[in-house]
């Protein structure tokens, strides 16, 4: 045990400027940005430069987490043959030991620490420090720790270390969106909806299902120490390498098809009851020619008007791909089909969009409201050889439905509320002005920010805003915010009433 | 003599390619034995895989009476390695370098490492980055000295190093391996140092160890030979295998014996070259037998 406190020793002491860091950043960061100090700033530009530094110092302090792992690891390197301890009378057992008690005695407790003290000065109870702990804990380790310690642990050197790591990267970004588009494809007998595809954004790299991101947490977490240890034991790194190869194609196979939601409910919100999907009609009404008509490169799209009957309030739709068939009176058959809501891309699903919602329903489909859509996309000779003849227009719509999960709570620090995505407490009440509560065109500038933080599984470490699906609005007269956020989705499949046009 | 070092049928190999084959030597308690042998014969992978830095790919090799892939900390109190690839704490100082160690080794001798520090005229307070590459060296081969090793192993010790500092390494080497009778393994293509320090060689060629003898032995049994003869008659059509090199010109041939015995070798030669005059036996310095023994390999190949 001696020569584990020994090499320990040695590590902080090649380590402390980075450590210094570290620990500065960890208190800037937990005293500024999460204890509620920040309420003290008045003006925009403050404002404006402690949104930007919470972002920086959050970047910045993930960056160098990884970085003093890296050089932890890579002071004592496993792989290669030229290290130092190789020939020392330090066995691997006491090496792995020492870099698991600095990661833990340096990176992860003290984490924990600013964790506990910044929801306990935030009035938060144990029991909910305790639920919510270690699912922290886990998302950290499984998102910077291990594979930053796992990469380093199969690489002899920095340089080769940062080509490991990008190569890493984007091979998990290669992996996943190759798993993705598998699954994306659209057709009449198809109703796989890949996890990762959140309404009207391409998919994401992480899941919007809480559970699966954790399922996949855990087992990044339990493969990637298992293979660090078996390296750390053997030092055999091509079976290393091979093996972590293997586990981040189970990784990202986890994280794209779990399904299987481990959380359980409690009724807090409005029931799901209310949507027929039979009852759902979209009738379709060509706009007037002059309006009509997109012009692309060699194509042109036929646009028109649909408005969707039968949606029940909080509901609304996302249009997800188009099959559509024109048949013209001479017997010529048109045909043109969209896998992806192409005319959505590009609009983000973010905050503002999402309170939005509320007043001026957006990107989806909203009871009563009509939007245009392209019905059918012709080359431009098609167009203008049978742009007056009479057809029939026939096509089949993959429409997702979302149903918005609203609820209140109390305006005051500490109150809390439990629903879909776990339990989420309102932390502070911060004044700040031109922020997402203020884009609202119809809603009054009176310049607070909510600050949530949510229990269960959280989508991403986010901890000032809420995550990007949901969104809150402060009635300051009734000293109540409403926090709202979409479902996952309900697949409707149907087709488009026909309609005579010409 | 007990055996410090032993192989038997040694063989690593990366991928398809074998870099090392067939290796079986021992090294002798108490010797400095030299591994020699040209640019990619093998020498820096036989001794990585002697210190469990690189697994055999077949045979087997025992060090301390251990083998190699189970040696742990209780033998790596005993070993000292020193190599040119070997990368230091560079952040350290020496002084640091010296604290670090010194709690691994029962055996660390405070006195002896001071003594060392002098010798090798290395400032605690320098830090390692700083050091000049023979300086490094210097540092790694203290915190390598100080525990009073029994094996010391030195991997091209003497590499790129200038003419002082590999003078005064192997003035305090010659000192050392005197007073405490360790055993010394060495690699190093630089043969005029290791004739000085070795007692026992190993010559590596393409992984193949094709010879390991004494010192002693094998100058004792290597001559130039000079034979001058009178008259000017056919090359006879085979020579003994033991002549390596033979160059005929005139009334003069000249080779290397490699089975000299002053009698036997003269009476050989006179079967051969009945109408012989002089025959000039001269010692060879080890740089001249390796040379001889490189050119022969070469020539086989």
């Amino acid at each position: 045990m001696n020569l584990v406190i020994h090499n320990l020793k040695k590590d902080m002491r090649y380590l402390r400027l980075l450590l210094v860091l570290w620990f500065l950043l960890l208190l800037v960061n937990s005293l500024l940005l999460r204890s509620g100090l920040d309420r003290l700033i008045a003006s925009d530009e403050g404002i404006e430069v402690f949104a930007t530094a919470y972002v920086l110092l959050y970047v910045l302090q993930q960056i160098l987490q990884i970085v003093i792992v890296c050089q932890l690891v890579q002071a004592d390197a496993l792989a290669g043959t030229t290290a130092f301890w190789l020939t020392r009378p330090i066995s691997r057992k006491r090496l792995l030991l020492s870099n698991s008690l600095f990661v833990l005695l340096m990176l992860v407790l003290p984490s924990l620490l600013a964790e506990v003290i910044v929801l306990w000065v935030n009035g938060i109870s144990a029991s909910y420090m305790l639920s919510a702990l270690p699912e922290e804990v886990i998302l950290q380790t499984a998102l910077f720790l291990v594979p930053s310690m796992l990469v380093a642990a199969l690489t002899p050197n920095l340089a080769r270390l940062v080509v490991a790591g990008l190569a890493s990267v984007t091979a998990f970004f290669l992996i996943h969106y190759a798993v993705l588009a598998s699954v994306m494809s659209f057709g009449a007998g198809s109703r796989r909806q890949p996890v990762g595809v959140f309404p009207g954004q391409w998919p994401r790299i992480f899941p919007t299902s809480p559970s699966g991101m954790l399922v996949s947490a855990m087992l990044m977490i339990g493969l990637g120490a298992t293979v660090i240890v078996y390296q750390y034991l053997k030092r055999r790194t091509v079976n290393s390498t091979t093996g972590a190869t293997l586990g981040m194609c189970l990784v990202s196979a986890t994280v794209n098809f779990w399904s299987w939601d481990l959380r359980t409910f409690s009724e807090g919100l409005p029931a799901r009851s209310g949507l027929n999907p039979e009852s759902v009609k979209l009738v379709v009404t060509r706009e007037p020619k002059a309006r009509g008509v997109r012009r692309d490169v060699g194509k042109l799209t036929i646009l028109g008007r649909c408005e969707l009957q039968g949606l029940p309030h909080n509901f609304f739709l996302v249009l997800t791909g188009v099959k559509a068939t024109l048949r013209l009176s001479d017997g010529k058959v048109v045909s043109s089909s969209s896998d992806y809501p192409f005319w959505l891309f590009g609009e983000d699903f973010q905050l503002e969009k999402e309170i939005k919602v509320l007043n001026e329903p957006s990107p989806g489909f909203e009871p009563g409201m009509s939007r245009m859509l392209p019905l059918l996309s012709v080359d431009a000779e098609t167009f203008q050889n049978y742009q007056g003849t009479p057809g029939t227009y026939t096509s089949e719509a993959r429409l997702d439905v979302y149903q918005r999960l609203t609820s209140s709570l109390p305006l005051k620090a500490g109150s809390r509320y439990k629903g879909d995505p776990g339990e989420t407490t309102l932390l502070s009440i911060v004044p700040h002005e031109g922020t997402f509560l203020t884009a609202l065109s119809s809603s009054k500038r009176d310049g607070f920010v909510v600050t949530l933080r949510e229990s269960g599984v959280r989508q991403w470490l986010q901890r000032t805003l809420p995550a990007p699906a949901s969104y809150v609005l402060r009635n300051r007269t009734r000293k109540e915010a409403l926090l709202g956020r979409a479902s996952y989705p309900k697949d409707i499949f149907g087709r488009f009433p026909a309609l005579d046009w010409s | 003599m007990e055996e410090v070092i032993a192989t038997r049928n040694l063989c690593r190999a990366f991928g398809r390619r074998p870099v090392v084959q067939e290796v079986t030597l021992s090294v002798p308690e108490g010797s400095v034995f030299a591994l020699i042998g040209p640019n990619g014969a093998g020498k820096t992978t036989t001794i990585k895989t002697l210190v469990n830095i690189l697994e055999p790919s077949s045979g087997e090799a025992n060090v301390l009476g251990t083998p190699s892939t189970k040696l742990g900390p209780s033998q790596f109190q005993k070993i000292g390695y020193v190599s040119e690839n070997q990368e230091l704490p560079e952040w350290m100082t020496v002084a640091e370098l010296l604290a670090y160690c010194k709690p691994m080794y029962p055996t660390w001798d405070d006195a002896f490492c001071e003594l060392l520090l002098r010798q090798l005229d290395l400032r605690p307070e320098q830090r390692i980055r700083s050091l000049s590459r023979g300086m490094k060296l210097k540092a790694a081969l203290l915190s390598s000295l100080a525990y009073h090793p029994r094996l010391l192993i030195l991997d091209e010790p003497f590499a790129g190093l200038d003419a002082l500092i590999r003078e005064e390494l192997i003035r305090g080497m010659l000192e050392l391996t005197g007073q405490d009778r360790w055993t010394v393994l060495m690699s190093s293509h630089e043969i005029d140092e290791v004739e000085r320090l070795a007692d026992w060689i190993g010559i590596l060629n393409k992984g193949r160890l094709e010879l390991c003898e004494s010192v002693t032995s094998l100058q004792a049994r290597f001559r130039q030979i000079d034979v001058r003869v009178s008259d000017n008659g056919d090359s006879p059509s085979s020579l003994p295998v033991s002549w390596l090199l033979a160059e005929k010109s005139a009334q003069r041939l000249q080779f290397v014996e490699t089975q000299y015995h002053a009698q036997k070798t003269e009476e050989s030669i006179r079967r051969i070259f009945p109408t012989l005059q002089q025959v000039l036996a001269t010692p060879m310095s080890l740089k001249s037998i390796f040379l001889a023994l490189a050119r022969t390999y070469r020539l086989s190949a």
